[in-house]
């Protein structure tokens, strides 16, 4: 069975991008949606920087955290 | 005879022929002879061209990337029709090309924007290319061009009456720590007497650590390495290529930390950092094995912040680490400091890293139990030949610089006694001090700067900036992170310091692990600063010099004190190297442990 390219990933993916939002409370539920709708189980927002009409978000989705089994030594 | 080559530069852009220009003046200078055709020529034109004599190479440079594929394809049709192809080798280089593009569009070679002018004349000439990047690195001994000698004769005086103090103190004193590291360099000397050695090394231990020997008790959280994982580990081959983060050899060595938890991953990321080109990798411990007597043997997985310091951990990691890169192990503030000192010896590390005063005052462990743990690693580091730093970490809670910077010298001067090695570290940071009392109000250039030139007024030794540098100026923005940190590496390196550690731009980010890419990020941000400064400076502003005479003031005001008092140990309990308002805290950790020797 082909791997996934999942375990190709050291240990996380981060997405930069800016949402369009009023208030940084919206741009923290956006960033935590686009987390959840791209399928990762865990992550976080690292950074997010708003500017009154717009979020700038950097976010993480843990692949493997330290401890994991990690999908490169399988 | 060196064989000479006819080679046609074809410019295939509008206006960009810098690339082009760059390799003829190297080709030329090689002895080819060359033809350059100017810009902006219709494909027709240089076929015409390419077809007037016979030319051994036709180089083809392109930056634009619109349409890129669809031209270049036309110009091989129009060579190929010509019968060029068949007389002549078709090289496509610059910013628009891949070397997939090039390998469809049948070029006899592709070399991206990332090739270098040697590498292509290399190829011209048919010879193998090793790049600067791809030798491997050779540790200098950052110690050897200097003499430690005491430059300011109040301050010598000073050190010398309280380092004397101290050995005298510690002469007759012992504690289960260094208990341990007798038995475990017995072990190591006597490995058919280990069974025995662990029953009278665990009488030494908390309990956890002995449940973890004899009952297989994993402590919370932690895992064991399977024999697969590293049968597999072992399937990852590194590359032995580098890059350079130094644009100079005079630029500080860049040296980072590792503590992911894993030894697994720390060894991934060490693999990936030494291509990138850092010198050498920090190994650190989590914060509760500064507070447990013992440490746990074994390959084991952490899932929190820091590696566990088995022998085999260090271990391990050390094996993985490219040759030629600086390998330290942190054993500076805790219970386990003697064993971990003795570890780093044994597996030949470059340095390790001790400092009582920061360990004791604000890390927790009792003063009495670090110092004199710390007189005895310092002579396992002695005799064991591995050098040590000295962070002065304290200088996180608050306390004054200069109280930092005298527990600093004093374990410096105590090193040197003791025929060890010390390197000075002191923080390159947004110093709570400092933020109390407007130092850094105006710039970070200042203060940091005032640092190094009074250290360098009172001692000639090396100096590690760290830990690391930059320190409290991060954000989690990766810009802002990334730049912070590389404008503290260009300070680093006008001052200039010999060694700087330096963090990821999730170094602000306290909720996961650091990511690879995430230390990618500095050492590209690395490098460009030295790229950028080369020899130049980044200079302090004249309101350095009053800080720096500040700082020496208040060192010999410390330094004093300590003198006066008479018992170092007392100088920590009592608040002279930093009060509780400061943020000076002695550690309970092992209080009530240090016992005499029996004779």
């Amino acid at each position: 069975m082909k791997e996934s390219v999942f375990e190709k990933v050291v240990d996380a993916i981060d997405i930069e991008t800016v949402f369009l939002c009023s208030t940084e409370a919206e741009g923290k539920s956006l960033s935590l949606r686009l987390i959840k709708e791209l399928g990762f189980k865990e992550g976080d927002i690292i950074s997010l920087d708003f500017s009154g009409t717009s979020a700038r978000v950097r976010l993480r989705g843990y692949v493997y955290k330290p401890g994991d089994q990690y999908g490169w030594v399988k | 005879m060196k064989k000479t080559y006819s080679i046609l530069l074809v410019p295939f852009d509008p206006v960009h022929d810098l690339g082009i220009r760059m390799i003829n003046k190297n080709l030329i200078e090689s002895g080819h002879q060359t033809v350059v055709l100017p810009p902006d020529l219709p494909i027709e034109e240089i076929v015409k061209r390419a077809s007037e004599k016979h030319f051994d190479y036709i180089l083809v440079s392109r930056t634009m990337g619109y349409n890129v594929a669809e031209l270049l394809a036309r110009l091989v049709d129009q060579l190929d029709a010509a019968g060029i192809r068949e007389k002549s080798k078709i090289i496509i280089g610059g910013k628009a090309v891949t070397s997939e593009m090039a390998a469809e569009l049948g070029f006899d070679m592709g070399f991206t924007e990332r090739c270098t002018v040697e590498e292509a004349v290399a190829y011209i000439e048919g010879r193998t290319f090793v790049s600067d990047t791809e030798r491997e690195k050779k540790k200098e001994n950052i110690i050897a061009k200097y003499s430690y000698d005491l430059k300011n004769p109040i301050i010598k005086k000073l050190l010398d009456a309280i380092t004397d103090q101290i050995l005298c103190w510690a002469e007759d004193k012992t504690s289960p720590g260094i208990r341990r590291a007798e038995l475990r360099m017995e072990m190591f000397n006597h490995p058919g007497k280990i069974e025995k050695l662990t029953k009278e090394y665990l009488a030494f231990c908390d309990e956890p650590i002995v449940n973890a020997y004899t009952k297989g008790e994993l402590i919370s959280g932690t895992r064991k390495v399977s024999d697969e994982e590293i049968e597999n580990l072992g399937k990852i081959k590194p590359s032995s290529s580098t890059r350079s983060i130094q644009h100079l050899p005079s630029q500080p060595k860049v040296i980072i930390f590792t503590g992911s938890g894993c030894p697994i991953m720390d060894i991934v990321h060490n693999y990936i950092a030494a291509e990138c080109g850092i010198d050498g990798s920090i190994f650190i411990c989590p914060s509760w094995v500064a507070r447990m007597e013992g440490l746990l043997q074994g390959l084991i997985s952490h899932e929190e912040d820091g590696t566990i310091p088995t022998f085999e951990n260090i271990a391990f990691v050390k094996k993985h680490l490219r040759k030629g890169l600086y390998f330290q192990v942190r054993a500076h503030r805790g219970l386990n400091t003697v064993e971990t000192a003795l570890y780093a010896g044994q597996i030949k590390a470059d340095f390790s890293k001790i400092n009582p005063v920061y360990g004791s005052i604000n890390a927790g462990t009792d003063p009495a139990r670090l110092t004199i743990d710390a007189v005895n690693a310092i002579k396992i580091m002695a005799q064991m030949n591995v050098a040590y730093d000295i962070p002065a970490n304290d200088e996180l809670s608050g306390i004054p610089t200069f109280k930092n910077f005298a527990g600093m010298l004093i374990v410096a001067a105590l090193g040197l006694k003791l025929g060890a090695r010390p390197v000075l570290k002191p923080l390159f940071c947004f110093a709570p001090y400092a933020m109390l009392y407007g130092q850094m109000n105006n710039n970070f250039v200042d203060y940091n700067s005032a640092k190094i030139f009074a250290l360098r007024s009172i001692i000639d030794a090396p100096i590690w900036a760290g830990e690391p540098i930059a320190f409290l100026t991060q954000t989690t923005d990766r810009s802002q992170s990334a730049t912070i940190t590389a404008l503290h590496a260009g300070l680093a390196a006008s001052l200039p310091v010999d060694m700087i550690t330096f963090a990821s731009t999730d170094e602000a980010y306290s909720r996961g692990a650091i990511t690879i890419a995430s230390r990618i990020d500095t050492f590209n941000s690395l490098r460009t600063i030295f790229r950028f400064l080369g020899d130049a400076k980044i200079v302090p502003s004249p309101k350095s010099k009053i800080y720096t005479e500040q700082l020496i003031d208040g060192i010999i005001k410390v330094l004093t004190t300590v003198k006066k008092r008479g018992s170092f140990v007392d100088s920590l309990y009592e608040g002279d190297f930093g009060t509780r308002e400061e943020g000076g805290n002695p550690g309970r950790a092992g209080r009530g442990t240090v016992t005499k020797k029996q004779s």
